[in-house]
């Protein structure tokens, strides 16, 4: 814990650091004082509504909303809620089944994945209809935008900023003695080469801290100006909630039973590990590129890389290829704004950003732990 | 004891170092070789940083590198250019190096404070890394290098960048030091192995040439070496080794078995057998 603390004082002791997390937070004001003041004001008004008549629209929600005194939100609430039947009741994944089979129509085995997923999905929507998902109001008219501004344009850059934060504050800790050239100091020590290790757990350990440093600050301005009072208890698949994949539109299915206040916990909880994804991704090449300005390079390259490699296979119709190629973090981190969902023709697999990040992060600590072996049998570079 | 068991290190075609056995027991052993003779690679493989290509390096009859921990707790390394963190005190980096040396914090506090105060550098303390000079980043990284008490001291060019005050203060201190412990140097500075080492170990086209005293191996050209007046025509068979300024004007020291006539024979220094050995190469 002691050597964890001063490679920690050399990281957080980075003004570049510092001066990243200072613009990302800049960019998260621009994207929250952008927002549409009249969607902002809505969604305020319905939140403010909500928390005194519970989500779940039904009989005894319209009654209590009519003995609400009269305001526009009242009858904003009225003339969205009032005849509204639950969606899921009648809902048919065969609708997707057949629109991703017939996109994916030149690979019948990737044709097949794509029916599998569907198949499995019109289980969970019989799930959600028999627990009226679809009956919450969630922010009515404005959901939908609402919703994909915190996770799609918020959570996303959020995640983008903790993850090169976390990248090259990583790059930096594995390069720093090859910086200041201490490395034949450091490296004949009681510690040696074991002090690279070291680094890499500090690394991870900074992963925590550094997302809180990007999330907490923009989502506590974002909060201070959103009401989530009546919404925390919303269920994400509220009929008012959906997605948008390849012009076909459909509702906000996910894997598991979410409200909004667990469905940003969860994505949290998950922008973490991504984050230590990135870490060790960065770690990896950090040990096997002595130079961190190469390493960096790498780095770079693999994430850019890797998802041009995918749009293009994609184009390229190569689609059991492109299934493969979505299973890496930059992919997990595009979709953010859809996590534990289908994902579309972003996932071959229910939970498929969970599962991408567990087998990531499963790979990436097995090829950095054979890095750290090699880089101790190999002679250290001047 | 460390001994070295017929090491050689190559890269690709590149032979740095050939079939070098050593046996060193505790006492100061002076390297000495021209640039490029394979001293640092020498120091570096003892150092763990390089492995031998063929050979071994053994500590008391165990493998260096199958020691691993063990062996890197009783080595003190200082290396040919010692890197810093600028923003650091000294007293800040050698808390670094303490933890890295896994010296228990109190302890280390205490060695902290005897080793700055060993290598005169008590009242700058507090001074960040970046504003000191060569020599004292120098003595800092002389401090380091025996902050865990080591039984086997590796330095690289330990006085360069000292000024001649600070190089006396080195030589007491490494005096000091050598009573019980091996103590390996580098220097280009043949005074420096002199004035301080017990054995020279020199090395010619990547082979070890020898392992002797200093006087041993100015003994070898006993008989050898003269001085003559700088206007003094050579023929062939005499070599000049250096020239100096003299009471007289500019004198000549050469080595020939055939002196001139007025040539006085003189005590062949090891800055002599130095020019003598490495002088053609």
């Amino acid at each position: 814990m002691r050597l964890i603390f001063w490679e920690w004082k050399k990281l957080f002791s980075l003004p570049a650091l510092w001066g990243f997390l200072a613009l990302g937070f800049l960019l998260n004001l621009g994207f929250i004082f952008g927002q549409s003041e009249n969607q902002r004001s809505i969604f305020n008004g319905i939140s403010a509504c909500t928390a005194q008549l519970g989500q779940r629209v039904d009989a005894d929600f319209m009654e209590r909303l009519e003995n609400l005194p009269a305001d526009p939100n009242k009858e904003l609430i009225w003339a969205t809620a009032e005849g509204m039947e639950d969606i899921f009741e009648t809902y048919d994944t065969d609708d997707l089944k057949t629109f991703y089979q017939s996109v994916m129509g030149s690979s019948p085995l990737a044709a097949s994945w794509a029916g599998w997923k569907y198949d499995l999905l019109s289980k969970r929507v019989e799930q959600l209809a028999q627990k009226d998902a679809a009956m919450d109001l969630y922010a009515g008219p404005v959901t939908q935008e609402v919703h994909q501004f915190l996770f799609g344009t918020m959570i996303r850059s959020i995640l983008a900023q903790a993850a090169v934060a976390a990248m090259l504050g990583t790059l930096y800790l594995m390069g720093y003695e090859r910086i200041h050239r201490t490395a034949d100091t450091l490296y004949t020590t009681h510690t040696g080469r074991k002090l690279l290790r070291i680094k890499v757990r500090a690394a991870l350990l900074a992963v925590p801290v550094l997302f809180a440093l990007a999330a907490l600050p923009a989502l506590a301005v974002y909060f201070l100006r959103m009401d989530y009072r009546g919404i925390w208890q919303a269920s994400v698949s509220s009929q008012f909630n959906y997605l948008t994949d390849l012009l076909f539109s459909r509702p906000f299915i996910t894997w598991g039973d979410f409200t909004v206040g667990q469905y940003l916990g969860a994505v949290l909880v998950l922008g973490i590990f991504l984050t230590a994804g990135f870490t060790l991704l960065a770690a990896l090449c950090g040990t096997l590129c002595p130079n961190p300005y190469l390493a960096a390079l790498a780095l770079g390259g693999f994430c850019v890389g890797g998802l041009m490699a995918a749009s293009v296979l994609g184009e390229m119709h190569l689609w059991v290829a492109y299934d493969l190629a979505l299973f890496q973090l930059p992919a997990v981190w595009l979709c953010s704004n859809a996590w534990f969902t289908e994902l579309g023709s972003s996932a071959v697999l229910p939970w498929q950003e969970t599962v991408t990040v567990i087998f990531n992060l499963l790979v990436l600590e097995a090829g950095t732990a054979g890095a750290l072996k090699r880089f101790s049998r190999k002679d250290v570079a001047a | 004891m460390l001994s070295v068991e017929h090491v050689t290190k190559r890269y690709g075609d590149f032979t740095a170092l050939e079939d070098i056995t050593l046996t060193l027991t505790p006492g100061v052993y002076g390297l000495l070789g021209p640039n490029g003779a394979g001293k640092t690679t020498l120091m570096k493989m003892i150092a763990t940083l390089l492995f031998p290509t063929k050979g071994q390096i053994l500590w008391n009859g165990e493998d260096i590198f199958s020691l691993g921990a063990d062996y890197r707790g009783i080595l003190g390394y200082l290396p040919q250019q010692f890197g810093y963190y600028p923003g650091y005190t000294p007293r800040q980096f050698l808390r670094y190096a303490a933890a890295l040396q896994g010296i228990p914090e109190r302890e280390g506090e205490k060695r902290i404070r005897q080793l700055l105060t060993l290598v005169g550098l008590e009242d700058k303390q507090d001074w960040k890394l970046k504003k000191f000079s060569g020599g004292m980043i120098q003595r800092v990284g002389i401090a380091c290098a025996i902050l865990n008490d080591p039984k086997l001291l590796v330095l690289d060019e330990p006085t360069a960048g000292l000024d001649p005050r600070e190089r006396v203060r080195f030589r007491n201190l490494l005096h000091s030091l050598a009573q019980d412990r091996i103590v390996l140097l580098s220097t280009h500075i043949v005074s420096d192995v002199q004035t301080i080492a017990d054995q020279v170990i020199m090395f010619r086209n990547h082979r070890l040439f020898c392992c002797d005293t200093p006087g041993s191996i100015c003994a070898r050209f006993n008989g050898r070496v003269f001085q003559v007046p700088a206007d003094t025509p050579l023929t062939a068979g005499q070599r000049i080794l250096s020239e100096a300024q003299g009471e007289e004007g500019a004198v000549l020291r050469i080595l020939t078995e055939n002196p001139p006539a007025g040539a006085v024979a003189v005590q062949p220094g090891l800055e002599d057998a130095f020019l003598a050995i490495y002088g053609e190469e």
